[in-house]
């Protein structure tokens, strides 16, 4: 009998192994399109680098708690996003403040982008959001979640996701027009 | 007569797909019949192609080694094993201040608390009325008990222990309000959480019943009763990952 539940034992482990890898080599085919992400999110890149590895480590934690596997880069992104938020708030830095130009400007990664026009323009036109509206622009402008995606990922409503879609497309527009300006006009961020 | 022009929100769902055939086919009446509905739906579709387009060149070099370490294996044992007894510590720690001030409460018989009554009856029947959600998410078994209590309470992810979140039951309403989260493991016995509103105080106890061990944790935000047919260390093992993963 022994000998069986040991044999049993070991089956079980190496299923669990297999798992395990599995799950990893997922992980890590994610990472591009999740450090993406975390780069337009939080708007610099050794941040953006925490916050991947803490959503790595948060992943494996509660790995039984993914459902549904094919949802995998949707809960990566919600767990990130929850991160970013948590982060912001340990900094204190206000809901809606918008992060330092200088974060953008003084970035090397980004600096490249520079030869690029529309995309800093862009780039920088997104970091005067609030961290509410970017979130959602990026989550479902960019990484193409669906609403219901999104609204797990922000723990808000459907609804809550539509309207604030809304203001914050309104605010990106107006945020693009603010730096065709000569002078840069500063759009408000507005919170939703 | 002409179509309506649309809400945003209704314009922003057309953008992204997410209107039915009909809702569609009446926000391109819309645009049919509006030229500056046709040329503000223009304008941000292309304001999210260039979002698209900036974000998707935002890959600064080679992915650092550490991310793909994080994202292959699971964290280091001895982190976790650090980490696990940090809490454990905690748990503990609280348990040696509570007996100083004589707060323990070992009791064969029970206490007679009437949160534990609560909690109990719970654990037996649901209350009538009762807002169940069968294998919930943590993500979303969060975003209810958040919703439900009016401030953020974080559900307890014991997966790493074995346990995976079976149920959350929610019910009443004012400063009445309760929750139960039932955890499943293959080979051990159910583990149940009832959370309720704050009585105002800290406090810790434990109490051994037949074929149950009780432990109840409250703080001024929250007021917890963890319960299984489980050993008294077992029980208290479990009763610390969760206390600490609610309240921190």
């Amino acid at each position: 009998v022994l000998g069986s539940l040991s044999r049993r034992d070991r089956a079980a482990t190496r299923t669990g192994q297999t798992r395990e890898a599995a799950f990893g080599a997922r992980l890590v085919d994610s990472l591009p399109g999740l450090r993406r992400y975390a780069i337009a999110l939080a708007g610099e890149v050794s941040l953006a680098d925490d916050l991947v590895q803490s959503c790595c480590e948060r992943a494996w934690e509660r790995r039984h708690a993914l459902q549904d596997p094919a949802r995998l880069g949707a809960w990566l992104r919600a767990i990130l996003t929850n991160l970013h938020t948590d982060e912001m708030r340990r900094r204190k830095r206000q809901p809606g403040e918008p992060l330092e130009e200088a974060a953008l400007d003084t970035d090397p990664a980004l600096s490249r982008r520079a030869s690029a026009g529309e995309a800093l323009d862009m780039q920088r036109a997104l970091r005067r959001l609030s961290d509410d509206h970017r979130a959602v622009l990026l989550l479902v402008g960019v990484e193409q979640l669906s609403y219901a995606e999104a609204a797990d990922a922000l723990e808000v409503p459907v609804g809550t996701v539509m309207s604030r879609l809304a203001r914050a497309r309104a605010a990106l527009r107006l945020a693009l027009d603010g730096e065709a300006l000569p002078g840069g006009a500063q759009p408000a961020a507005s919170a939703s | 007569m002409s179509a309506a022009w649309p809400d945003e929100t209704v314009i922003g769902a057309f953008l992204d797909g997410e209107l039915s055939p009909e809702e569609r086919a009446a926000v391109e009446r819309a645009i049919a019949d509006h030229a500056e509905l046709a040329q503000h739906v223009a304008r941000l579709r292309a304001d999210q192609a260039a979002l698209s387009r900036s974000c998707a060149g935002l890959a600064p070099g080679p992915i650092p080694r550490r991310l793909i370490e994080a994202a292959r294996h699971p964290p280091v044992p001895a982190s976790a094993r650090l980490r696990r007894r940090r809490l454990l510590w905690a748990g503990g720690g609280a348990v040696a201040v509570a007996a100083g001030l004589g707060a323990v409460l070992l009791t064969p018989g029970g206490t007679g608390d009437p949160l534990v009554r609560q909690a109990l009856a719970a654990r037996s029947t649901l209350p009538g009325g009762a807002h169940r959600l069968e294998e919930p998410s943590i993500g979303a078994a969060d975003a209810a008990l958040g919703a439900h209590f009016g401030r953020r309470v974080r559900i307890p992810d014991l997966a790493p222990e074995g346990y995976r979140l079976a149920a959350l039951a929610l019910w009443g309403n004012g400063d009445r309000r309760a929750a139960q989260a039932r955890y499943e493991a293959p080979d051990r016995p159910p583990f149940t959480i009832y959370l309720a509103s704050p009585r105002g105080r800290d406090a810790f106890a434990l109490e051994e019943r037949p074929s149950l061990r009780i432990c109840v944790w409250e703080n001024t935000d929250l007021a917890t009763v963890m319960a299984a047919d489980l050993s008294r260390a077992a029980l208290f093992r479990l009763a610390s990952l969760a206390y600490v993963a609610m309240t921190t």
